[in-house]
């Protein structure tokens, strides 16, 4: 029983980063139409700001609010000076051209922090609380109750306000939504430091619990893109659900089948699986009407 | 790539623009090759093979994001499923490693033939995450069964090359055969890709909805790629996996897939010798910057976003790129000009005695010959289409006779665009059935449509913009071959280009036919349209709008090429706001009003039952033709 738990609550942690990766994904393809595969790196970013803060000396909350806030200034760095002068480009060219952000990000932490593993003290104090046998810390509490609310939150501001419905538009139509007064540049803005900050948020939380390191942000961008793809990259409440979903998995596969097998598994078998059950199939090729 | 096409090349176009660049391209493949011998710091004989080897791999992923825009995040899939195959195959069976190699090149086609048939479906993103999918989980099974692969220490192989008589050893020998073997496939994909095929891949990169309608089977098209892909990147695999004497669960993973995406983009997308050349400056600079210690990963990075930020046609475009540069142009250096700005002849009207070939020209039968008796023509019955809980077209059925020209008029929304759709395929309809030449036609599949003889044109004009105006009637009219990969038998006939000349001589539109689409106008584009369909010599031509946005010239060219295809004894549906342009051409009609035909009947009666308040600026008088 104890095991059971150990399990349910480190999957539901590990999910919990992957759901609200997922959802900076969702968001930033709904605003853009560009899957942001920089998007583990706000991770990477908040958690070694974090720690570096810390380890001088200034205090577990001030160091976690810089640290949110460099994951936020790079979202919206990253969409003010790489993406929006390139938006005309074909979207496979704007993946390679995310991918090369995260690898130069990937190079700043390296040189910046070294190969070693980085980590610091829980922001609600290092509390445990057992339940049936099993360790679990307030932290990972919040964390679970943190990204079902920013999905919550997100989908609801998405679908009822005057701004998220501005948002969508943008993605659909982004000349049709300048012309109607939506302004195009300050919605994507503010979707990539959304981005931003739900990365910087989930690594304020989860840094303390397991550790970051400079290479950290590629494969939890993948998990979290595995999140966000089963939920057809549009729900942002369906990308958090989803990334628990992934996060179970892969801490159940882990425990009761096979250590090896388990994340390789569930990103490829979820994938291929969410895939084939959600992409429409192609008819005549046409998506657009004629 | 533009070979062999020489005589169709009007001088100062796009054309000799890229026989330059390919040229070029050619000359850097040569450089590429030599180099190891010019001293390059780090770019060593060991280098050059990797960068070999690993150019092959890009060059498979380049087949599918290059020549038919999907994105490939798993291109080390088949690489590592075909290298594990062939060593497991050597080592555990004793097989020779050659055969090995084969058997696992031929199982790799085989079963990206089957799967081909599952992803090839996949639109837009889903593909990548699929193959992102698949490429995980590939290694994640080699590294969980370390009974059979060895886990993530690899399985262990023998550094030599066995190639039937001789046996490839040294590092020199193995340089030697892979520039080969890379210059094999790299020739292979170029004839894969050139002519014919060449501009129907080009429709169906730019517009499957228009490649559809002209009887390409896109599904078949991206099958073929995908097959073509994987075979490739198998080849590069069983390559790999004997130059480094090892291959390791990460040669099938993520990071290498997102590797050779980057090798193909850095060096060019869609271009031939682009993939190795990115493949060499990436493996070169990840050689030159190893032994940097902690600044090798930024080095590394800045230098790859550069190029990807900075080289939008990658490596292989920044002679084109230097060339174009306003420098260039004030130092007037050969071969720097404004892109297509200086062809011959401004564009201009289109002549108006090109219309009177028309007549002539549509003379030959109908459907190419495939049937003498015009058939029974079109019945669409009882065809209904609801999107959501609106009606847009409810229980209408309509017919178009060989020899006649049938117009369906209405206001907007009257669910007129909708009706042809559905006839042409191109949307299911809710209810209600298609029957051409007393066949029932099957239910959204406008390939076969193509087939049968059935061509329609669109509102606004579907084209390739960067293929010519002769390129693209030719993509349209050689799409009904399909794109077989060996077969010869269905391959387009001499005929064809006669045919394609003749379409454009009947639009007027051969003084432009070496213009890029993205050069001409917006009347003329829809001229390229009526050409393509032309081209296909159709039994039934269907147009939606074709006289919007035409000047006066071309509707009156276009009301001549509709007489014409009338007399040839091609049914012709057209729908049109335009009621003098109606009143011209049409002999019968049907009028919609909210999904519902109100009126059928002759041209006439059509004309005088059309005057309703919709079209205010509209004057039902006598047409201009007939």
């Amino acid at each position: 029983m104890t095991l059971l738990m150990q399990t349910i609550y480190s999957g539901l942690i590990n999910g919990a980063s992957y759901g609200l990766i997922g959802l900076g994904i969702v968001l930033c393809y709904r605003s853009t139409r560009v899957v942001n595969l920089a998007q583990g790196e706000s991770y990477t970013i908040a958690g070694l700001v974090t720690a570096g803060l810390v380890s001088s000396g200034l205090s577990v909350a001030a160091a976690a609010v810089c640290g949110v806030s460099a994951a936020t200034v790079f979202g919206a760095g990253l969409e003010r000076l790489v993406l929006r002068p390139r938006l005309s480009w074909p979207s496979e060219r704007l993946i390679i051209l995310v991918v090369a952000v995260a690898l130069c990000a990937e190079g700043i932490a390296d040189y910046a922090a070294g190969p070693s593993q980085y980590s610091f003290a829980p922001l609600t104090g290092s509390g445990v609380v057992i339940l049936d046998g099993a360790v679990t810390t307030y932290d990972g509490f919040v964390l679970i109750g943190v990204v079902l609310a920013a999905g919550a939150a997100t989908s609801w501001f998405l679908h009822r306000t005057v701004l998220g419905q501005g948002m969508s538009a943008c993605a659909e139509n982004p000349s049709v939504s300048s012309l109607l007064g939506i302004n195009v540049s300050l919605m994507r803005v503010i979707a990539y430091s959304v981005a931003g900050f739900l990365g910087g948020l989930s690594a304020v939380l989860l840094v303390p619990l397991s550790s970051v390191t400079y290479n950290a942000g590629l494969s939890l961008t993948l998990l979290g893109y595995v999140a966000a793809a089963l939920a057809a990259m549009r729900s942002p409440l369906g990308a958090c659900l989803a990334g628990l979903v992934v996060g179970l998995a892969e801490s159940f596969l882990g425990t009761y089948v096979n250590q090896l097998l388990a994340e390789p598994l569930v990103l490829g078998v979820l994938m291929v699986v969410a895939v084939l059950l959600l992409g429409r199939r192609i008819r005549f090729g046409g998506v657009v009407r004629a | 790539m533009i070979p062999q096409k020489a005589r169709a090349c009007a001088p100062g176009t796009l054309s000799r623009h890229l026989r330059g660049r390919s040229s070029w391209r050619l000359a850097a493949v040569i450089v590429l090759a030599a180099s190891p011998f010019f001293g390059i710091p780090s770019w060593t004989v060991g280098t050059a093979v990797l960068a070999g080897i690993f150019g092959i791999a890009a060059l498979a992923v380049n087949v599918l994001v290059g020549f038919g825009r999907m994105v490939n995040l798993g291109g080390a899939s088949f690489l590592g499923l075909a290298a594990y195959g062939a060593v497991l195959g050597s080592t555990r069976f004793g097989i020779p490693y050659t055969l090995a190699a084969i058997a696992a090149l031929v199982a790799a086609a085989l079963v990206a033939w089957l799967a081909g048939g599952v992803f090839a479906k996949l639109p837009g993103f889903y593909f990548a995450v699929a193959m992102l999918g698949v490429s995980s989980a590939i290694q994640g099974v080699l590294e969980a069964f370390p009974s059979v692969t060895d886990g993530d220490s690899g399985l262990t192989t023998a550094r030599t090359l066995p190639l039937g008589v001789v046996t490839v050893s040294s590092d020199l020998q193995w340089y030697a055969a892979v520039v080969v073997i890379t210059l094999i496939a790299v020739g292979t994909v170029h004839l894969l890709v050139r002519s014919w095929r060449g501009r129907v891949l080009a429709l169906v990169r730019e517009d499957q909805l228009a490649a559809s309608v002209h009887g390409i089977d896109i599904l078949h098209v991206r099958r073929v790629l995908f097959t073509v892909s994987a075979v490739l990147a198998a080849l590069s695999g069983v390559l790999l996996a004997r130059w480094q004497g090892v291959v390791v669960p990460q040669d099938a993973g993520l990071v290498q897939s997102v590797q050779l995406l980057g090798f193909a983009i850095v060096g060019g997308m869609g271009s031939l010798a682009g993939p190795a050349l990115g493949a060499g400056l990436l493996t070169w600079l990840s050689n030159a910057t190893s032994g940097l210690g902690n600044i090798e990963l930024l080095v590394y990075g800045l230098i790859f976003f550069v190029v990807v930020a900075y080289l939008r046609a990658g490596v292989v475009g920044l002679p084109g790129m230097v060339l174009e540069s306003p420098l260039a142009r004030r130092l007037r250096l050969p071969g720097a000009h404004l892109p297509g700005g200086n062809a011959p002849g401004r564009p201009g009207p289109a002549p108006a005695e090109a219309s009177p070939p028309a007549r002539a020209v549509m003379h030959t039968a109908p459907g190419g010959g495939r049937t003498g008796d015009g058939g029974s023509g079109l019945a669409a019955v009882s065809l209904s289409k609801s999107f959501g809980g609106v009606r847009a077209v409810n229980d209408v059925t309509l017919a178009a006779a060989p020899g006649r020209v049938t117009a369906i008029i209405g206001g907007n929304g009257a669910g007129k665009s909708t009706v042809l759709n559905m006839i042409s395929g191109v949307e299911p309809p809710s209810s209600g059935k298609v029957i051409f030449d007393g066949q029932e036609l099957s239910v959204g599949d406008p390939v076969e449509r193509a087939r049968l003889g059935i061509a329609r044109t669109f509102q606004t004009a579907r084209v390739a913009p960067d293929l010519t105006v002769e390129e693209n009637v030719r993509a349209g009219a050689e799409g009904v071959y399909g794109l077989a990969l060996l077969g010869r038998s269905r391959r387009p006939g001499n005929d064809l280009a006669g045919r394609c000349r003749d379409a454009l001589n009947a639009t007027g539109l051969e003084h432009i036919a070496h213009r890029r689409m993205a050069e001409i106008g917006g009347g003329q584009r829809k001229l390229v349209e009526v050409a393509r369909a032309l081209a296909l010599r159709p039994k039934l031509l269907l147009m939606d709008e074709p006289g919007a946005g035409l000047s006066l010239e071309e509707l009156e060219l276009l009301a001549g090429l509709i007489h014409g295809l009338r007399e040839s004894g091609t049914a012709v549906l057209i729908i049109d706001h335009n009621l003098d342009f109606v009143a011209g051409v049409a002999d019968s009609g049907y009028i919609l009003e909210l999904g519902q035909v109100v009126y059928e009947g002759d041209a006439t009666g059509l004309l005088k039952q059309a005057e309703w308040p919709v079209g205010a600026a509209v004057t039902p008088a006598g047409g201009t033709g007939a």
